[in-house]
């Protein structure tokens, strides 16, 4: 039993990492832009996709409408963020930069590269395309209620998972062994329950983790995305680019999913188009548990999801059944725990909203909703 | 509906039940059945227009009601062979009951958070609905729902005209639900908390009282609807019941785009069967289910981009 149970809890840390991952970037997009970005999830998936057709070839199909991806966002974000210059002058340069994306694309795309490179490219094509959205769908939509912007997310989630299921198919895929050999081999690596894959896991989200929080401390343009998270108004009045703070949490939090995707793939072995509805609401369940807008908090938000999510198999429903008294037994149905993960993570979550709406870690940057 | 805005808005309803009343007998047994549809989506947008239209609370869960009362019905009629109407009674309560166990923690949370929460609860309904398989038949679905009977006569399924003026009667139920709540001060106060909710703190109105009725109204009507649909389709699945459904329906709320009845009347007697008949073009074209969700996420976006464009000069505009 203490062998299972810490079998269960090494299983969650590292799944609970990966949540905490997704968890951050969705933290990041809600502290400055104020959205629950429901396609969060859907980003997630295509930035596996990403890392699959960079480290593999596709089918000629998948290949093309990926290109055809990439190229599109990669005009659609210059073009939107050179807002400053003339019309035609943008359209030239975002033309231009398309082109050379297209060749990048042609050039990488299904010639199965190396590992790392291929996460690496992966993430700025994944950011390049949560700017290009964070433009193309959320802005107009400035000055409106906020919930507005959940129902466009939504659609957005719905249309790239849509875009998925036709293009890339609805068929379970994984990474090919050898481009995952780094993360399976090396046994040395291996201590006490931990695999090295999750050691791996749980040191590359504790790094990025606070690499990012260090960002937002310390640099120029976190010191830009705090101000604005703050109050936008104001900052925008001081001259501030708030445009530009909402497109770079953007494009931070989408990496951040494009390398919990090739984390979770490496892991779960298992990439499809919808994935990204029960991961998305896990890691948005987790930001809400931690506190949404507290990057450690939402680590840690995540951590917890995993754990309980891993040792939930373990509990021993029967037993507890058995125990009850006997009219209790013929009433209740025998149930087994591993189905109900995401209502207990939806109960947890409903509880906190109830008791703490500001989160289980609340400071004052967490907001009062 | 620039067109529509010619018709003064009380002559809406007479026009309406005319046409609702004719129709049927003008129309082949194809399209009664997208008509059926049509008033079934439109009874749930009604319903939907408690909660998202007076209160300006949005509901993502829509769909966990309409579950509950698919089911209850279901489940009464199949395995302790109850009367439809004794089942749909038992199905509307259960709903209502549910909608206010869900409201009291969660009415006091705004704007997205509470979209989120009543989203989980639909998941969470649909995730039981999945595992209790000895109630529900879990994955399987649950099939065999009897055709109900009144007064001792049977309601005939082919061609499916008396379930026409069921749905019809319970389209006209809820709108005389809407009507008269117009008049009472429940509804003016509904209506006040949507417009501004702190205002109404400090002159003493209980807020979460007064959600609490909307969304006990909002899950009762759309428990009812659930029961028609048990009825109508006759096999229940865990799978309809998901967020699309919940999305579909508000989609017909936000287009309404007021907050006046007879909008969402129109809205969704419109758009209910253009919806239900893209649904079957794609399926005989031959487009994938996912072109559907590509076309309906879409169609989701520029409806917002649109109602946030007009929300600026209209006061009485629902998001």
């Amino acid at each position: 039993m203490a062998e299972q149970l810490a079998h269960g809890l090494a299983n969650g840390l590292s799944l609970g990492c990966l949540i905490g991952l997704l968890a951050v970037g969705y933290s990041l997009i809600y502290g400055v832009a104020r959205l629950i970005n429901f396609a969060h999830g859907d980003l997630f998936v295509l930035g596996g996709y990403y890392t699959l057709f960079l480290v593999r070839g596709g089918e000629r199909i998948e290949l093309t409408s990926i290109l055809v991806l990439w190229t599109l966002t990669t005009a659609l974000a210059i073009f939107s963020t050179l807002r400053r210059f003339p019309f035609a002058k943008r359209l030239g340069v975002a033309i231009g930069g398309a082109a050379i994306a297209a060749l990048l694309g042609f050039s990488v795309l299904g010639k199965g590269l190396p590992t790392p490179l291929a996460v690496t490219l992966a993430m700025l094509f994944s950011a390049v395309a949560g700017v290009a959205f964070e433009y193309t769908v959320y802005k107009p939509l400035d000055g409106a209620p906020r919930l507005n912007y959940l129902v466009a997310a939504i659609g957005l989630s719905l249309a790239l998972q849509g875009f998925m299921q036709i293009f890339f198919g609805t068929q379970r895929r994984s990474f090919p062994s050898e481009s995952i050999r780094v993360l399976q081999g090396a046994p040395f690596w291996t201590h006490g329950y931990f695999t090295s894959l999750d050691i791996l896991i749980i040191s590359t989200t504790l790094l990025i983790t606070l690499g990012t929080a260090l960002l937002a401390k310390r640099s120029t343009i976190g010191l830009m995305i705090r101000a604005t998270a703050d109050d936008p108004i104001l900052a925008s009045r001081l001259g501030l680019d708030t445009r530009a703070a909402r497109a770079y949490v953007f494009a931070a939090g989408t990496a951040l999913a494009a390398l919990a995707a090739f984390l979770f793939v490496g892991r779960q072995g298992v990439l499809e188009p919808t994935l990204g509805y029960s991961q998305g609401i896990l890691a948005f369940s987790a930001a809400v548990i931690g506190g949404i807008g507290n990057l450690g908090g939402s680590l840690l938000g995540g951590m917890f999801i995993g754990i309980i999510v891993s040792l939930l198999p373990l509990v021993d429903t029967d037993a507890i059944l058995a125990s009850l008294p006997s009219f209790l037994q013929h009433a209740l149905p025998s149930v087994n725990l591993s189905n109900w993960g995401l209502g207990v993570v939806y109960l947890l979550m409903a509880l906190t909203l109830a008791f703490r709406p500001a989160g289980l870690l609340a400071n004052e940057q967490t907001r009062e909703l | 509906m620039v067109s529509l805005k010619a018709i003064p808005v009380r002559h809406v309803i007479p026009m309406l039940s005319i046409l609702l009343v004719i129709a049927p007998f003008a129309i082949g047994p194809r399209f009664l059945d997208i008509a059926i549809i049509a008033l079934i989506f439109t009874v749930m947008a009604m319903g939907l227009h408690f909660i998202v239209g007076l209160c300006r609370l949005f509901d993502l869960g829509l769909a966990g009601f309409v579950c509950i009362g698919a089911y209850c019905t279901g489940i009464l009629m199949v395995r302790l062979h109850w009367s439809y109407w004794a089942a749909a009674g038992v199905a509307v309560l259960l709903s209502m009951i549910s909608g206010i166990i869900l409201g009291l923690p969660t009415l006091r949370l705004n704007g997205d958070y509470f979209a989120i929460v009543t989203f989980g609860f639909s998941e969470v309904v649909v995730l039981i609905m999945r595992n209790w398989r000895d109630l529900t038949g879990g994955p399987f679905g649950l099939g065999g729902i009897p055709d109900p009977a009144i007064f001792g006569h049977t309601i005939s399924r082919f061609p499916p005209r008396d379930y026409y003026f069921l749905a019809l009667g319970m389209l006209t139920l809820v709108l005389c639900l809407h009507l008269a709540l117009r008049r009472t001060m429940l509804g003016a106060q509904m209506v006040a908390v949507g417009d501004d909710e702190p205002l109404c703190t400090i002159t003493g109105i209980d807020v979460v009282y007064i959600r609490a009725a909307a969304l006990a109204l909002t899950a009762g009507v759309g428990g009812l609807a659930g029961s028609f649909w048990a009825i109508y389709f006759k096999f229940l699945s865990h799978a309809d019941f998901t967020l699309n459904l919940s999305v579909q329906v508000l989609a017909i709320v936000i287009l309404a785009g007021s907050r006046r009845i007879e909008s969402v009347l129109i809205a969704g007697l419109a758009l209910a069967p253009l919806g239900e008949l893209l649904r079957r073009w794609l399926r005989t074209a031959n487009i994938p289910e996912a072109g559907r969700v590509i076309l309906y996420g879409i169609l989701l976006i520029l409806v917002i981009w649109y109602r946030s464009r007009s929300i600026r000069e209209d006061a009485n505009a629902v998001a």
